[in-house]
């Protein structure tokens, strides 16, 4: 398939799209690299921030650990457990106190041995196991801390049990019940924008954001890690949650990706210009080359090339060549129009001067014909008609010969033809001639023609006659004619619904004297369609032929548009 | 010696009092601080009641034939333990009555459980007023002991005694030392003198008191009004005596150091200080006849003694008398029927006791035994024993 276009865009766009494919796998593997160290730092990062946090909790359980130990330890509570009415007075203020101790928003409360409540800093609801579970500080004597969840919230309670000095038993538990949210807001959020780092019960889907204590549902999206606590915190099953913004990735890379691609676009831009600017520094030579070699006037005389200004290389050395090639071109133009002007004055001539003998012959048949009819038989009558049609026949073909000899040498005098219209007058005087046959020409908008208005109505009486005479077997003959514009060509067709060809002999179609049908079907010499075929290459034109036996012909041919064109002369 | 004799004591008492082995016994609980360490109080009030009952059983019983007996619990001093152990002995078929120990702080939190069980709660020690005035009725409380209310004017009289028209109170922070705190502002602000400069507090448990006494004495006080247990009052006696003397202001404390080990703990430091406590029973008031039947009925028990070594002598003189009418009051009843033998504790009459003779130890409206007059000052004796003071309202029996 050939590919149009000019080379400096083809080398521009190879050059930008290899540029572009080169920059495409580039930019991948620069992608893949800047993904994976954004997300290895982004994992260091949110890491080392989670081990801040896990820090800091572990710092605030256990600091809240050892102040309800060091509270369990006061003697004002211990004596409030031998207390009884009126101990409120100074317990309920001193448990109160404990929030400002730990900075902790929570309950904290004093039970007797049983589990029962003494007394508490706030409301304490407890769970209905709360009791079996302080009575096991009680029986132990040792500190536990447990996640409940009661009413849907979960927290986190730690009791501390009361030994009373004056029996070294245990006699109550002071316990602290604090909301998980409450130990999750105590706890600084995470210091990196779009990281959210939680706490969250071990084997739960319950969480709560560090910093604001709001909750949040687990997903897979959340990363793990265990806190490690000492006893007796280690049995609350605590872990922080972290979860980064897929934007903490997506968006630098795609900040980086806008950076590449511009650059890339830069770069692809930039050496597409710069191959397309040094292959047109290449080809302004090759293009010199293409204007002088297509604006040749091979008739003009002296006709040369100056080779120099093509410098020393490839294309000046090319350059050369085509001048010395110009010369030998021009030498063997001007040998070939000579001959051919003597070879067209040698058969015009001839043509012409055989009209003299052939009228002769023509005349002297008619007077054996008229003046001594009587004297010859029947056959040597027949003979002399024979003789005489052949003269006549003859002749015909001499008045195509110098038909077809004028139309090369005719001067054309290239005006804009309406080619419709011009249809339309052509086809009126062939109605005259065509009987009662019933004949119909369509006429389809058509772009005006650029060219010798005689010639082309030569072209349309030689195509439309053409037309009528192959349509002659049809009760109704259909002649369309219709053309289009292109980009410098306007293409035109006549098309009919007669007898048609073989396409195996379409070859011959705009030959000289070449019948493709019987001369007793069709009458004429073959001479109409290869005076069409130079008058169009005369006009810088081509035509071509279509057609299937008995199934119409189509033929068509192109004329140069207006401006863009030339005409042979 | 000993043992032969109460070998033949016991042979003597299962002989005489068959039917008692059959008939279905009595309970009376005790519910007290038997396993507090360095108190002695729980098990005064046991021998006590023990002594008592062993008399009342050697008579025949009650209800014509059947025995007391006693039923232990330990509260620790915890009200919490103490009202569980209430909860406990309230359901115990045929347990008619029980005695608490010392504390009050381990009674005060009990009173809706022993009227809501309607459980006969005889006070051989506690002090608390809120005790016996509980607003109940009918009230299930009795008292045979000194309340606080009674002790404050001997201690503030005492403190005039020893020419302290300022005194400083230095009270345990509980509902018992609020008590007193409340008593002594009571009794100063009826009287005008003396004045109370400055009130401190301590926590059971608390060993070191002498930052509250330095306060009081710098507050102007010229004599101290103790509320304190013994382990406590002993540390602070302790700290006191090792002040320079000129810095030592007299101690009148209340009654709560005597339930205990006071003297071993507080050491020889006691003597080297100016203290005095108030008391409601000393074996020298009671009479030769009665303290010899009783120190008999006790021999029986628990051997030979002298009555100055039954130490504390309150308890166990006070849960002694109790024992002995709440007996009347269940043959009144005819009945362990605690609403019964309620109602017949306040018709018990003409009991004599240790402690004094009770014509009506009890009536409708009153509830205590024991009355202002009933108590007097005692000061520490080297053995251990109290010696009664003979002035400053004390009474001499």
């Amino acid at each position: 398939m050939r590919r149009d276009g000019s080379l400096v865009t083809r080398i521009g766009a190879v050059a930008g799209g290899l540029t572009l494919a080169l920059v495409a796998v580039l930019g991948i593997g620069f992608y893949m690299e800047q993904r994976r160290d954004i997300t290895r730092d982004l994992t260091f990062a949110v890491n080392s921030d989670a081990a801040v946090t896990v820090k800091e909790t572990v710092t605030n359980l256990k600091s809240l650990a050892t102040t309800l130990h060091g509270l369990a330890s006061n003697t004002l509570v211990a004596n409030a457990l031998a207390d009884t009415l009126g101990r409120e007075a100074y317990l309920e203020p001193f448990l109160k106190g404990f929030e400002g101790m730990t900075g902790l928003t929570g309950v904290v409360a004093l039970t007797d041995f049983a589990g029962k409540p003494i007394a508490s800093s706030g409301t304490l609801v407890l769970g209905e196991d709360a009791a079996g579970w302080i009575r096991q500080v009680v029986d132990s004597g040792e500190a536990r801390a447990r996640f409940s969840r009661l009413n849907g919230v979960w927290r986190i309670e730690l009791a501390d049990p009361v030994v009373y000095a004056n029996t070294g038993t245990v006699e109550g538990v002071l316990l602290i019940a604090i909301p998980a949210p409450e130990i999750a807001r105590a706890v600084e959020a995470s210091r990196i924008d779009g990281v959210m780092h939680g706490l969250a019960v071990a084997g739960s889907e319950d969480a709560w954001i560090f910093g604001s204590g709001e909750p949040v549902r687990l997903t897979a999206a959340f990363t793990h890690r265990a806190i490690d606590l000492p006893p007796p915190l280690s049995s609350i099953g605590l872990e922080v949650v972290s979860k980064a913004d897929p934007q903490l990735i997506d968006r630098p890379l795609r900040e980086l990706s806008w950076v590449f691609a511009i650059a890339a676009l830069i770069v692809v831009v930039g050496v597409t210009l710069a191959a397309a600017a040094l292959s047109l520094r290449l080809v302004m030579p090759l293009r010199r080359l293409e204007k002088a070699a297509s604006s040749f006037d091979f008739t003009a005389p002296d006709m040369t090339f100056a080779a120099a200004g093509f410098g020393n290389d490839e294309i000046g050395r090319l350059a050369a060549a085509f001048a010395s090639m110009v010369d030998r071109l021009s030498t063997a133009y001007g040998d070939l129009a000579a001959a051919n002007k003597e070879l067209e004055s040698f058969s015009y001539s001839v043509s012409h001067d055989l009209r003299t003998p052939l009228r002769a012959i023509d005349g002297f048949s008619q007077i054996l014909i008229d003046e001594y009819r009587g004297k010859l038989d029947d056959e040597g009558q027949r003979l002399l008609n024979v003789v005489r049609d052949n003269a006549v026949r003859m002749g015909l073909l001499i008045d195509d010969i110098l038909r077809y000899s004028r139309t090369g040498r005719q001067e054309l005098q290239a005006v804009p033809v309406d080619l419709g219209k011009l249809a339309q007058e052509v086809f009126e005087d062939l109605r005259q001639t065509a009987g009662d046959r019933r004949i119909r020409l369509d006429v389809n908008p058509m772009p005006p023609a650029l060219g010798d208005r005689g010639m082309l109505r030569q072209v349309l009486v030689n195509l439309l006659a053409n037309a009528v005479k192959f349509t002659r077997p049809r009760s109704e003959a259909v002649i369309e004619l219709g053309g289009q514009a292109d980009a410098d060509h306007n293409t035109y067709y006549v098309r009919d619904n007669g007898v048609g060809f073989d396409m195996r002999y379409v070859d011959k179609i705009f030959g000289v004297f070449e019948r493709l049908h019987a001369n007793d079907a069709f009458d004429g010499t073959g001479i109409g369609l290869a005076i069409v075929k130079r008058i169009i290459l005369r006009h810088g034109g081509t035509v071509w032929a279509e057609g299937k036996v008995d199934a119409g012909a189509t033929i068509g041919f192109s004329l140069p548009s207006g401006g863009s064109g030339h005409v042979n002369q | 010696m000993h043992v032969l004799a109460t070998r033949l004591v016991l042979a003597c008492f299962i002989a005489t009092t068959p039917v008692l082995a059959v008939e279905k016994p009595v309970l009376v609980g005790i519910d007290a601080e038997f396993s507090l360490p360095n108190s002695t109080s729980a098990q005064a009030i046991e021998r006590g009641a023990r002594t008592a009952v062993d008399e009342i059983n050697q008579m025949g019983g009650v209800l014509g034939g059947r025995p007391l007996e006693v039923v232990i619990t330990d509260n620790r001093s915890m009200p919490a333990r103490a009202e569980a152990n209430l909860a406990q002995l309230a359901e115990r078929p045929d347990l008619v009555a029980v005695l608490c120990g010392r504390f009050s702080t381990a009674v005060l939190d009990a009173l809706p459980l022993i009227h809501e069980k309607r459980l006969v709660f005889l006070d051989p020690w506690a002090s608390a007023d809120g005790i016996i005035d509980n607003n109940y009725q009918p009230n299930y409380a009795f008292r045979l002991s000194l309340r606080d209310v009674d002790a404050a004017p001997l201690l503030m009289r005492r403190a005039l005694a020893k020419h302290a028209g300022k005194i400083g109170i230095l009270a345990v922070n509980n509902a018992w030392g609020r008590s007193n705190v409340h008593a002594a502002e009571v009794y100063a602000a009826a009287n005008g003198a003396p004045t109370i400069v400055d009130e401190q507090w301590h926590n059971f448990g608390d060993r070191s008191l002498i930052q509250q006494y330095l306060k009081l004495r710098n507050a102007g006080a010229q004599a101290v009004i103790l509320a304190a247990a013994e382990m406590e009052g002993a540390a602070f006696v302790r700290e006191l005596a090792g002040l320079p003397p000129a810095m030592r202001l007299p101690v009148i404390s209340t009654w709560g150091v005597t339930g205990g080990r006071f003297l071993e703990e507080a050491g020889q430091g006691l003597f080297a200080i100016d203290f005095s406590v108030v008391q409601s029973f000393s074996f020298e008031h009671v009479p030769p006849a009665r303290l010899a039947g009783f120190m008999d009925s006790y021999a029986r028990l628990y051997g030979p003694t002298e009555a100055a070594k039954i130490i504390p002598a309150t308890g166990v003189a006070q849960a002694y008398d109790l024992i002995h009418i709440l007996a009347r009051a269940i043959d009144l009843a005819g009945s362990t029927d605690r609403p019964r033998v309620r109602d017949a504790l306040e018709r018990v009459r003409d009991y004599q006791g240790l402690v004094r003779d009770f014509p009506e130890p009890f009536d409708a409206r009153r509830h205590e035994a024991l009355g202002e007059a009933d108590l007097f000052i005692a000061t520490y004796r080297r053995d251990g024993s109290l010696a009664p003071v003979a002035d400053h309202g004390t009474i001499s029996k």
